[in-house]
């Protein structure tokens, strides 16, 4: 319940679930702002309308504290507007322009509890949804029939009402005042709040099959890409599997063995276009897994797949400090480790003697970080900030897809981290990642 | 000199099973090796030898996708046979596939030695007999 009430007051809208929600969720909020703006267009306009009658009535200073429920709504909307506030934090600040106007109620309870209750109404009738709404109804005539009663009973006055004639003017202008404002408002609210609501929940259905036609969409996407993979690699392997048996064979001319070898790279090449494909796929479809798993063991695997490519020079270090069992999305790690600790043996330089990678991983208050270093080629400056882009490849050689590194900043964007770069042509290269410790 | 070992091909492409029995008698030049293209061949040979320790396969090679009865409902079928085998068997999982939900599928099955990309290499042939020979 309290909970209920909690969301009713920060309009906190429910988005449909399942599929990629993330559009869905925009829009809504958008319309959401857009509730919003006209809420606080609402309340300027009612304190405004208030003040000239209270001023008409001959009583300074209330019309100048009911006037300044405009002023507020607009320092509001300004804040908001400039992305100071957030659009569920606006809400609470109308309650200010509540609060101030609630300080006429010292010079006369109905228009103080009237400017009192009248963004709580707006903002009632706002944030009941879908079957809810009709509460919203039930609950605006309740305050209707309050805040009448309230202002035809003004206490204050009522004894001597109807015998001094200064008074009954009053009284009557002071009524007829609040009355008007309360229907104007009232009808306003309606019409928005049956019209935009309508309009919001059309939107949500409409999303909401969206989101069906997405998710089924992307099943049979999964599938497709399953099969495609399987159909294009299979015979690829096998053409690999007959090269190395042509390879084994006795008393081959030199050429044909170069030939051969030949072939086998460019199998390897295309082979790695598809698992590249397949992994770009795989992370833009699948959702973060995250598990605990050994961060340590996780870069080891990863270096001993790659040790057959060194001679005994070359010196691979790891300096932890940190724990090594982290939470996160392994599979995920894993590629991008893959992919860093490739290249930096893919791009070692050899003719030093003491090529090497160290990898060092800390902890921040926020982030595992681990840095990449290497004393390899480097990259030049101009190259460094186009590495991460898709298909751009930094060297002249035919290796490589050039989507690598792109696939691993996609990885780490979605996994709520980050990965940079900073190189030296000649000296090395440094890459940092970082993997978010909390997860929301 | 160890006994013979007995392997089972399962690959409904009949290419992998030429590579492989190729790159295993290269390594083992004792290997007996029966080759088929379907998870029912491969049921048929093993329900008909099960009763004789001399005929049984020691050592399975088995694709995942397959036509009709794929790799995975082989090893449902295997695993429910598995009691009635007359000797212990390695079974390895021999594939194209890249997606770990094959990999991770693999390892809930009890029998499931191994999981080896196609094609397989001599290294791992040599692998596969050292570790048979210790078992």
């Amino acid at each position: 319940m309290l909970r209920k009430l909690k969301r009713l007051l920060t309009l906190d809208f429910e988005v449909p679930s399942g599929g990629p929600g993330g559009k869905s969720e925009s829009i809504l909020v958008e319309k959401g702002n857009q509730l919003h703006e006209l809420l606080i267009f609402t309340i300027a306009i009612y304190s405004a309308v208030f003040s000239v009658l209270n001023y008409l009535n001959d009583s300074g200073i209330e019309a100048l504290i009911s006037f300044s429920g405009v002023p507020c709504s607009i320092i509001a909307y300004t804040l908001y507007k400039i992305g100071y506030v957030k659009a569920s934090k606006f809400w609470n600040l109308s309650y200010i322009t509540g609060i101030i106007s609630l300080l006429t109620l010292v010079s006369s309870p109905a228009s103080g509890i009237l400017a009192f209750f009248f963004p709580i109404i707006v903002g009632t009738l706002i944030a009941f949804q879908g079957k809810e709404i009709k509460y919203g109804y039930y609950l605006t005539a309740v305050l209707i029939i309050i805040i009448t009663f309230l202002v035809t009973t003004d206490i204050r006055i009522s004894p001597r009402l109807f015998t001094e004639e200064g008074l009954r003017q009053e009284w009557i202008l002071n009524f007829v005042g609040a009355a008007t404002a309360t229907l104007l408002e009232l009808t306003f609210i309606m019409l928005l709040s049956d019209k935009i609501q309508r309009k919001l929940m059309e939107n949500s259905v409409v999303l909401f099959n969206k989101n069906e036609e997405l998710s089924k969409a992307n099943s049979e996407l999964d599938n497709f890409v399953y099969r495609v993979s399987h159909d294009l690699r299979s015979p690829l392997l096998s053409v690999k599997g007959l090269l190395s048996l042509a390879h084994r064979e006795e008393n081959l001319p030199a050429s044909v063995e170069e030939y051969l070898k030949m072939a086998d790279h460019s199998i390897d090449r295309l082979d790695n276009t598809i698992k590249e494909i397949l992994e770009y796929s795989r992370n833009s479809r699948l959702a973060i897994k995250l598990e605990p798993f050994n961060l340590r063991t996780l870069i080891e695997n990863n270096y001993n797949d790659l040790r057959h490519l060194v001679d005994s020079r070359f010196s691979f270090q790891i300096n932890f400090r940190c724990k090594e069992e982290i939470v996160s999305d392994s599979y995920r790690i894993n590629t991008v480790l893959r992919n860093i600790l490739g290249n930096a043996v893919k791009y070692r330089r050899t003719d030093i003697n003491d090529p090497f990678i160290e990898v060092r991983v800390i902890e921040t208050n926020r982030f595992y970080q681990i840095d990449v270093e290497d004393n390899g080629e480097g990259i030049s400056e101009a190259n460094q900030s186009k590495v991460f882009d898709m298909f751009y490849r930094g060297t002249k050689t035919g290796e490589g897809t050039g989507l690598g590194l792109y696939i691993c900043r996609e990885i780490m964007t979605k996994l709520g981290g980050k990965i940079s770069l900073q190189s030296e042509p000649g000296k090395g290269t440094q890459v940092t990642i970082k993997i978010p410790i909390h997860h929301d | 000199m160890t006994k013979k070992l007995k392997y089972l091909l399962i690959d409904d492409e009949e290419v992998f099973n030429f590579i492989h029995s190729q790159i295993i008698r290269l390594t083992d030049e004792f290997a007996e090796i029966n080759e088929v293209r379907s998870s029912s061949e491969a049921l048929e040979v093993i329900q008909n030898n099960a009763s004789s320790k001399e005929n049984f396969p020691d050592i399975l090679f088995i694709d995942i996708n397959m036509p009709e009865m794929n790799g995975f409902e082989l090893l449902t079928q295997l695993q429910q046979l598995a009691p009635t085998f007359p000797k212990p068997i390695e079974i390895y999982i021999v594939t194209s596939s890249l997606f770990e939900s094959d990999r991770l599928k693999a390892k809930t099955y009890p029998i499931v030695t191994g999981f080896i990309e196609k094609p397989v290499s001599n290294q791992q042939v040599r692998d596969i007999i050292t570790k048979k020979a210790s078992a």
